[in-house]
């Protein structure tokens, strides 16, 4: 028992007593669609009957008839089902079939289902399901055995009786007296299972909607996901917590089905998107990108835009002045979030609701289509009281548990990437672009400006050199010496005195492209030079001026070393043409010393300057 | 916990698992409450444990049980 529910159940029942269903109802949907544990359920229950009885029934928008065909006992799970349909706006008549009768039911003619006449058909089972024993002397064999019954069933939900086809994975299990062994037998349960789950999900394709019941079990943890006095004692294989988080993440996929997954997030700015209150702490007063907290916000504003990437769209409902609001995302280092990932940016001093149902009407949705988040609790009642149609998260927890918790919402499921989905993801790509094709009409330098590239210039550790022989041996194009080092080559390099050893990560605004460049900077002979033994960039960033801002760091430290020349070489090679001229280019002069050398006088010209990227952090 | 907060708990999983304003006695058991089945069984004492913090015997989950017998089976476990 959490101390929400007990908090959920004086307010329910005053609000009952007032005849406030919908009011009650919505206050137990945040439970239902969030919260873990099952006390939730038993209240909603309640709240039905007295409902009922008062003449309400709480708001749906589609209707559906679930047959449920369980391998155990499915008594629970089809009424949690019930309930768990009605809180994501599906009021589901549910017919369950006498457990394992799954065949039964669907091939006879005659059977409870067939006269049920579904429109959806779950198929439960449980592992206890599975012919497979500790360790199957034709692996291949039993999978196969196993996927053909479970095709078949799915032809027939579909082919004779029409409906779509609902199917829970297989829970890998936990005990074996194999231990670690199994996972290396190709015939031990525990890989049986895994493989059985991979190729359910191959064959299932668009048309079968599978519910990951694996990583749910993980979730709760499988010693919490099976309760075995109630699997001898009532032939329920899963427990009650987890039946409750089965029934609410398997109705989320039927709902999706019927076109009732939330399509919109609208979120708050001050204390969600960021630490602090931007109107009174200014931008340099507000925490984002750097910190706990502060790395804690970016992952929040990450999650967030990876639901806009995969088509959800985002919404801003924020009490500020708009000029307040949008100043963080002009100024703020460590945004993830920019304005155009929000198709409407709503900051004044209007309340709350106000300002969701103006959002509402603006992208044309309906209320219940709407997720709002907000760290402020009162502004969460306010909103869940006027417009208990909105799905309302509060995120009065440490922002450190947020992204879990908006993971735990239920609401974003979705059946398929849909076309619109992909047009969208298309879009991005053609934005990314656009941007690029905009900027190249303007100028180079505009272009290199609007990517706002920041680096992280890094000596050589423990982390990196792995990486960094590994560019060595891979780097074909922008590679000036292409010297190939070994890990050992590199350490013994980079150790020697007054040597110079540096990695580069790029990241800019549409990516991060994770560490790219490596550098290795020797002394050449007599005490003034310094030789670029290895400069070399990833394909992936070339063109972005990653490589001035290398020599940039290199001349500095050079000097720092009591260098006074700074020395590149370049070997031709079969692919790398394209950096010929990478040192003449940048102002080093032919050296008279030796062949394909080229001098850089650090006394006289000064450290090389990079224009166009600026440093994460300073090394 | 004090005798009245555990009254108190014990009658409000009553009421989650049987219905708003249940009101049961000590010797109340399936025969005599409305939609005591073994599912319902099943609830009451995952509710149990979930509230008070308890991992009730196997036997609690036998139908044979009573309010009372109940009772005595989550103090016996709960100190």
């Amino acid at each position: 028992m959490t101390a929400s529910a007990d908090a959920t159940r004086a307010t329910l029942r005053a609000l009952v007593a007032d005849g406030r269903f919908d009011e009650a109802w919505s206050l137990l949907r945040a439970e239902l669609i969030g919260a873990d544990g099952t006390a939730a359920w038993s209240m909603a229950r309640n709240l039905l009957v007295a409902g009922a009885r008062a003449g309400w029934s709480p708001p749906a928008k589609r209707q559906a008839r679930l047959a449920v065909l369980c391998g155990y006992e499915a008594a629970e799970l089809s009424e949690q089902l019930r309930v768990a349909c009605l809180a994501l706006f599906a009021d589901v008549t549910v017919y369950t079939a006498p457990f394992g009768q799954l065949e039964q039911e669907l091939l006879s003619p005659d059977s409870g289902l067939a006269r049920f006449e579904p429109t959806h058909v779950l198929l439960a089972p449980s592992a206890a399901d599975l012919g497979f024993g500790e360790l199957a002397e034709d692996p291949e064999g039993a999978v196969a055995a196993e996927l053909q019954r479970w095709r078949g069933l799915w032809e027939r939900a579909r082919g004779a009786h029409g409906a779509r086809v609902l199917q829970h994975g297989f829970v890998v299990p936990d005990e074996t007296p194999l231990g670690h062994l199994s996972l290396r037998l190709a015939g031990s349960r525990i890989t049986l299972v895994r493989e059985l789950n991979r190729q359910l999900a191959q064959a299932a394709g668009d048309e079968i909607l599978l519910v990951d019941t694996e990583r749910l079990a993980s979730r709760l943890g499988k010693r919490h996901w099976l309760d075995p006095r109630l699997w001898y004692r009532a032939r329920q294989a899963v427990s009650a917590d987890g039946l409750a988080m089965l029934a609410r993440e398997t109705a989320a996929v039927l709902a999706a089905d019927l076109g009732l997954a939330a399509r919109c997030l609208v979120t708050d700015l001050d204390n969600t998107l960021w630490g602090g209150i931007v109107g009174e702490d200014g931008v340099d007063g507000i925490v984002v990108g750097e910190g706990p907290d502060g790395e804690a916000y970016c992952a929040f504003q990450d999650y967030l835009a990876a639901l806009h990437r995969r088509g959800i769209v985002l919404a801003v409902a924020s009490k500020n002045d708009r000029e307040a609001a949008l100043a963080p995302f002009a100024q703020a280092t460590g945004m993830r979030l920019t304005p155009e990932h929000f198709a409407a940016f709503v900051a004044d001093w209007r309340r709350k609701p106000e300002q969701i149902r103006e959002i509402a009407e603006t992208l044309g949705l309906g209320l219940d289509a709407l997720v709002f988040v907000d760290d402020n609790p009162a502004e969460c009642a306010e909103v869940a009281s006027a417009l208990p149609e909105v799905t309302t998260i509060c995120l009065d927890m440490p922002v450190s548990e947020r992204v879990r918790k908006l993971a735990s919402c239920v609401r974003f499921e979705l059946t398929a990437l849909s076309a619109e989905d992909e047009r969208r993801q298309r879009s991005y790509a053609a934005r990314a672009q656009a941007a690029e094709l905009e900027a190249s009409a303007g100028s180079l330098e505009d272009f290199w400006r609007s990517l706002r590239m920041r680096a992280r210039v890094r000596p050589l550790d423990e982390r990196s050199l792995e990486r960094a022989a590994q560019l060595t041996q891979k780097t074909n194009q922008f590679n000036l010496t292409l010297r190939r080092h070994s890990r050992e080559q590199i350490e013994l390099l980079a150790g020697g005195p007054r040597a110079i050893c540096r990695t580069l990560e790029l990241e800019d605004r549409f990516a991060s492209h994770g560490l790219i460049g490596l550098a290795i900077v020797v002394p050449a002979g007599d005490d003034d030079t310094a030789l670029i033994d290895t400069l070399l960039l990833s394909c992936r960033v070339i063109g972005r001026t990653a490589e001035v801002h290398m020599l940039s760091h290199l001349s500095r430290a050079a000097l720092d070393a009591g260098f006074s020349r700074l020395r590149g070489i370049y070997v031709p090679g079969p692919r790398n043409a394209l950096v010929a001229d990478l040192y003449p280019r940048l102002g080093f002069t032919a050296s008279r010393a030796q062949e394909h050398c080229w001098d850089y006088d650090l006394q006289s010209d000064g450290p090389i300057v990079s224009d166009f990227i600026h440093d994460e952090v300073a090394v | 916990m004090s005798t009245d907060g555990f009254d108190q708990t014990f009658a409000e999983v009553f009421e989650d698992i049987f219905g708003w304003g249940v009101e049961v006695g000590d010797d109340d058991g399936p025969a005599t409450v409305e939609g005591w089945d073994s599912l319902a069984q099943i609830r009451l004492v995952h509710e149990l444990e979930t509230r008070f913090a308890v991992r009730l015997p196997d036997s609690a989950l036998l139908e044979e049980q009573t309010v009372g017998s109940l009772k005595a089976l989550v103090r016996a476990h709960g100190e």
